[in-house]
């Protein structure tokens, strides 16, 4: 068992040194994720950019003077067992308001169950519905399918009008099964005939045999419903394999990280994706600030994963400053507070975050396609 | 698309072959599974990743990786299995030990490469397909087979024509008597665990630049597959582990192309048990048969 936790203190509590000031309140929060096992490729960054925006609320003095947020970072490890005992064992230090995670899978459900047990709210990073019908004290962080899809696949089957689409997807991952499940039945609705189906695991890297299948056969579309630097190189094969060059080949939102672009160089050009996050921050200026201080902090670009962090971590420091505000900084007050949580600025999607009545969690799409080697977004 | 199936997997195939070499190898000489084979074959295509990226031209950093890879090997003897073997009934604690030196490696270049995907800067090697017989292949596809076929025969004239190969088949067969006879098997045991280490280490790099992939869990599909491959070929049996190579680089080309690619594993790992039922000790097999000696 691997644990790697950082404990981190804010910079802005000279004041509160000072007699004769209100005393100082540390809010205590875990960001609880993948940094290793077959998750950690979400894990690892959505803990990078959560710590990213954990420190910049601290520093700006986000929870008010001399407070701050004291949180550290634990490793679910891919791993149930190792999550169901770090939530246990943070469930019981009645200080400890609330988790960031765990990261996806049967973890992340797992974590939600003993979490609901435990009256302890989490916030994990995985879009799968079942985590809310767990209970009141479990939320997701990211849009469910049935939220983010609709806008490839209304791009597929009416902007780019296709008729015929291979599907290439992970097979070993539920939330990207998830994804793709919805993309078929979408556009299967729309009158889009589905001619192959195929699954590659998490680790694949010899996608030769694939690539031959599907540049042998005959379809308008691709869709590859797979990380970004699988898919880049997925697509890459593909080309290799002699893919007919007027084929739309289209992604989810796992292509808007800058590894897309760097690993597929020109094979990807062209290519249709959906993102929350426009890598480089598009047009929006507090998106801009946070991919130019990520870079600076971590020495590469952010991606779609860095930027949920970042974006959920603003969510849980609304939640737990406005609990605090109304003078209820308990896991019930957070909870509450979570759920109740409106149009909280984020670097994500439409730059709004919201849960609706339900705990679904909103902050919209863009459909983009990479230009001149960048992403730009896609035209309608 | 049957032909150029059957030569995608021929190329994946020979590949499969470097790699499970140097697993049956040190399976035969010490009937030990070495479970860190695959993370050494991983630590293959990083140090040439490493090495390449900081200006080292690509063919020396083949040569180095495969000489780091080697040490790693002899390292992995050194600490896991070394001191095991002299308490004799080394088999299980060494499978265990193997698992926690796979785990360190993987850990390690987890955290050096930040969770990251890596892959080769675009031109390290020509990019550029042939058509042949109605069939494409790339330049790199061909120099993989031309140099896993070269290496594979100098591995088998190594152990079959040259003093260092007899010495290994000697103490494959039966260390007591060797070393009665003056065989140094701690030489023996350190040399094939440095072609085995060199050989997996090659095999790592060639897969990185033949799938524009490196990663630090790229190593255990390859793990599985040369289990598959050393049951199938036949345990120890250098050839045996040849032919099921390229036995399963087709077959799973052809379960890609022709079936649900979802149920390759379960097709693949079925034509385990199916080779298993007709020959019990794998395709090539003798039971005893270690790195062509005889155990006794």
């Amino acid at each position: 068992m691997k644990i790697r936790t950082q404990i981190l203190a804010a910079t802005s509590g000279a004041a509160v040194m000072l007699g004769g000031v209100a005393q100082a309140e540390d809010y205590k929060a875990v960001i609880l994720q993948s940094l290793t096992g077959g998750a950690a490729f979400i894990g690892k960054n959505v803990a990078d950019g959560a710590t990213l925006a954990a420190e910049q609320l601290n520093e700006e003095g986000f929870f008010g003077e001399g407070n701050k947020l004291v949180f550290s970072v634990e490793d679910d490890a891919t791993d149930r067992t190792q999550t169901l005992s770090l939530i246990t064992r943070l469930a019981a230090d009645p200080d400890v308001l609330m988790i960031m995670g765990p990261t996806s899978g049967s973890v992340a459900l797992a974590g939600a169950n003993v979490a609901n047990e435990r009256e302890f709210p989490v916030m994990t990073t995985t879009n799968s519905m079942e985590v809310l019908e767990n209970g009141p004290w479990s939320f997701i962080m990211t849009q469910p399918a049935s939220v983010t899809m609709p806008f490839i696949a209304d791009y597929t089957s009416e902007t780019l009008g296709v008729e015929t689409c291979a599907v290439i997807g992970v097979k070993d991952n539920e939330a990207y099964v998830a994804l793709q499940r919805m993309y078929e039945d979408l556009i299967t609705e729309a009158g889009v005939d589905i001619v192959s189906n195929d699954g590659v695991a998490l680790a694949d890297s010899d996608f030769s045999a694939l690539a031959t299948k599907v540049a042998s056969a005959n379809q308008d579309c691709v869709f590859v419903g797979t990380p970004a630097a699988q898919g880049a190189n997925i697509i890459l094969q593909l080309k290799q394999a002699g893919l007919d060059p007027s084929t739309a080949i289209l992604g989810h939102n796992a292509f808007a990280s800058p590894t897309f672009i760097e690993k597929g160089g020109a094979a990807v050009e062209g290519v249709y994706l959906i993102g929350a996050w426009v890598p480089g921050g598009g047009d929006d200026a507090f998106s801009q600030e946070f991919a130019t201080s990520f870079e600076e902090k971590m020495g590469f670009p952010a991606d779609e994963w860095n930027a949920m962090g970042y974006s959920g971590m603003q969510v849980v420091a609304h939640a737990i400053r406005d609990a605090a505000e109304a003078d209820n900084a308990t896991r019930e007050g957070v909870r509450d507070a979570l759920g109740a949580q409106e149009d909280v600025p984020v670097v994500v999607g439409t730059h709004s975050y919201s849960f609706d009545e339900e705990r679904v969690p909103y902050f919209g799409m863009k459909v983009l396609q990479v230009t001149d080697g960048e992403f730009a977004v896609a035209p309608e | 698309m049957l032909a150029q199936q059957i030569l995608n997997g021929l190329v994946s195939g020979s590949v499969y072959a470097l790699f499970s070499l140097g697993f049956t190898l040190i399976f035969g000489v010490q009937k030990l599974l070495n479970f860190a084979h695959g993370a050494t074959f991983m630590a293959g295509a990083f140090i040439a990743y490493y090495c390449t990226i900081n200006g080292l031209p690509f063919f020396m950093a083949i040569g180095f990786s495969m000489l780091a890879t080697g040490l790693i090997a002899i390292l992995i003897d050194l600490i896991a299995f070394r001191t095991l073997r002299k308490r004799g009934n080394a088999e299980f604690p060494a499978l265990v030990s193997s698992i926690g030196v796979d785990l360190i490696l993987v850990s390690i270049a987890q955290q050096v490469s930040n969770t990251q995907v890596l892959n080769f800067p675009f031109g390290t090697f020509p990019i550029q397909f042939y058509n042949i017989l109605g069939l494409r292949i790339s330049l790199l596809q061909i120099v993989i087979l031309v140099v896993v076929a070269v290496l594979v025969a100098a591995l088998i004239f190594y152990l079959k024509k040259t003093t260092f190969g007899r010495q290994v088949r000697a103490v494959a067969t039966n260390e007591r008597a060797a070393a009665l006879l003056g065989v140094n098997a701690q030489s023996v045991y350190l040399q094939t665990f440095f072609i085995a280490g060199a050989l997996a280490g090659l095999a790592g790099v060639l897969i990185g630049l033949l799938f524009n992939s490196i990663q630090f869990l790229m190593g255990e599909p390859y793990m599985l597959r040369a289990f598959v491959v050393v049951v199938i070929g036949g345990l120890g049996s250098v050839q045996g582990a040849i032919v099921a190579s390229l036995l399963l680089g087709v077959a799973q080309s052809l379960t890609v192309a022709y079936l649900p690619s979802g149920l390759t594993d379960a097709i693949i790992f079925g034509l385990l048990f199916l080779v298993l039922l007709v020959r019990p000790n794998g395709l090539f097999g003798d039971i005893n048969a270690v790195a062509g000696g005889t155990r006794q």
